[in-house]
């Protein structure tokens, strides 16, 4: 636990690494707008394609990014079978005729007992559930009907829904890929000195962002530590016979709070060392700080900063033109 | 335990103290929501349960609301540091604004009226002021996101409810079956905690140990 890496920084080199991490931060929240003011399937295709030239440029393996998109599977599955199911405009596309019947119920209830039996496979869990759906489906289309017959319809793809349903997905896959580059490529620290630079304007509102973002460094250098503790406790308490995943709501309280009284005082601990360590080195809050390395703006961020304002424009453009 | 003839006086919050505390809890408020579960019995997979609001709360109870606030900020920016953003950071504002929402009005309370009783009070109030705010933010801002993100109308994403919540029929009924319960019963969870756990830990954030005299009778 005591090396656990937070984030998803991975050192690397390529030009994403040189960039100033405000040209990245802005960069990338701007070209989400952008696809996000996209249209038609043709545009966000070209910008998905440009998303992995620019990745396969810089040096980044596509199959780290596509490991971010592993929390999406459920939402993407989701919304295509939504589509699919509800959208019932634009040509037909498929029809095919499924009839319910006693025994195409009774196969779909074993392959679905196999495929729960097969669930503790959690690394293919993606598979086996695409393998589960194209088994029902096939069980319901091709099983002769045969004996009692509940139902029968027609099981009907349009093309709108299919249209949509790439949009969409291809959509997601472009917003996700980008801001899982940006945390890829940029240590946290860096992000963190990012924001502080980029919020500095609200000094006026009264928000001192110099000390906000000395919170911010303490606190992500402190995860790793709270994580390693949270994980002792855990281990002491169930010991003693805790189990954290059984019981009823109450119980759970229970052992919820059995876990955050300890790791209330720990924390209390911490904090009030770090505070003496700050004190005895005569920190002052608020007062001006120096550093080590000055964030610099250099030519790699010039051109990032002007393909930027480039697709941005030219997302409006295409957006506001018929 | 408590010595009856010991009178402590709380120790003095120095701006270094409270800085350091504000990043610890910050710090812990941020590891448990890495560590929040879902509730599959009580609607869509967007809605999970996470507890992170508690260290946040007893921040504010101690420190005072400013710091309930910073706490909450923190947390949100920290997620948004590991995790990223799917939402162009309008999910991580959302969270902000309910998780102040409901902050802000109970450590307000409490903050002029240190009793139990104001105490519970005040996580009334936020556990309400925290359900109005996820309404009104879920009706206006939230679900219209999800929809156009998943390229469906308000009422196509509202159709997810009905599956688990019959009454469910239109944006409105959906936002008050489908997300204010979890609101209340998350509120309530984390009030209960909050209560259990406050009177236990606060005399470590005012310095126990610091200034405490016997009392010599």
């Amino acid at each position: 636990m005591k090396n656990i890496v937070i984030g998803q920084y991975v050192p690397g080199k390529g030009f994403f690494y040189r960039l100033d991490p405000r040209t990245k931060i802005i960069a990338v929240v701007f070209l989400m707008v952008a696809v996000f003011l996209l249209e038609s399937i043709l545009q966000v295709s070209i910008a998905l394609l440009v998303t992995l030239f620019l990745m396969i440029l810089g040096r980044i393996s596509i199959g780290r990014v596509a490991k971010g998109l592993r929390p999406l599977f459920v939402l993407l599955v989701f919304t295509f079978s939504f589509q699919i199911f509800l959208n019932r405009e634009g040509a037909r596309l498929l029809a095919q005729p499924m009839n319910i019947g006693l025994y195409s119920l009774l196969a779909v209830l074993v392959i679905t007992v196999l495929w729960r039996l097969l669930a503790r496979f959690k690394k293919f869990k993606g598979a086996l559930f695409l393998l589960w759906l194209s088994g029902v489906y096939a069980l319901f289309a091709f099983l002769p009907a045969a004996g009692p017959i509940y139902k029968v319809f027609d099981f009907e793809i349009y093309e709108s829904g299919v249209v949509t349903s790439i949009f969409v997905v291809v959509r997601l896959l472009i917003v996700i890929s980008l801001s899982t580059v940006l945390t890829l490529t940029t240590k946290p620290t860096d992000l963190t000195q990012g924001l502080e630079s980029l919020l500095r304007p609200l000094k006026r509102l009264g928000v001192n962002s110099d000390d906000f973002a000395l919170i911010i460094s303490i606190s992500l250098r402190y995860i790793p530590t709270i994580l390693d503790e949270a994980n002792k406790i855990m281990l002491a308490q169930a010991s003693r016979g805790a189990d954290f995943n059984e019981g009823k709501l109450v119980e759970k309280v229970k052992q919820i709070v059995s876990l955050l009284i300890p790791m209330f005082i720990i924390a209390f601990k911490r904090s009030e060392d770090l505070a003496d360590a700050m004190e005895s080195r005569n920190f002052v809050p608020g007062k001006p700080r120096t550093r080590i390395h000055d964030l610099s703006f250099g030519a790699t961020d010039l051109v990032t900063a002007i393909f930027t304002v480039i697709v941005f424009a030219g997302a409006i453009v295409l957006r506001v033109l018929p | 335990m408590v010595n009856q003839n010991v009178k402590c006086k709380p120790k003095k919050t120095t701006p270094v103290r409270w800085l350091a505390l504000v990043a610890i809890l910050g710090t812990m408020a941020a590891v448990v929501m890495l560590a929040e579960f879902a509730l599959p019995f009580l609607g869509p997979s967007f809605l999970k349960l996470d507890l992170s609001e508690i260290p946040v709360m007893i921040g504010a109870f101690a420190l005072g609301p400013l710091a309930g606030v910073a706490i909450e900020a923190i947390k949100v920016l920290l997620n948004l540091l590991i995790e990223g953003s799917v939402t162009i950071g309008i999910g991580e504002l959302a969270n902000f604004l309910i998780g102040i929402s409901f902050v802000l009005p109970a450590s307000m309370i409490y903050h002029y009226h240190r009793t139990r009783k104001a105490a519970l009070l005040g996580l009334v109030a936020g556990v309400v002021a925290m359900t109005l705010a996820g309404a009104l933010l879920n009706w206006f801002v939230l679900l219209p996101w999800y929809a156009g993100m998943m390229g469906l109308s308000m009422d196509e994403l509202i159709l997810q409810f009905s599956v688990a919540l019959p009454y469910v029929t239109d944006a409105r009924t959906g936002v008050l079956f489908g997300i204010v319960p979890f609101n209340v019963f998350k509120g309530l969870v984390i009030s209960a905690i909050v209560i259990l756990i406050y009177k236990r830990v606060s005399p470590l954030i005012k310095g126990k140990d610091a200034e405490c005299e016997e009392i010599v009778e």
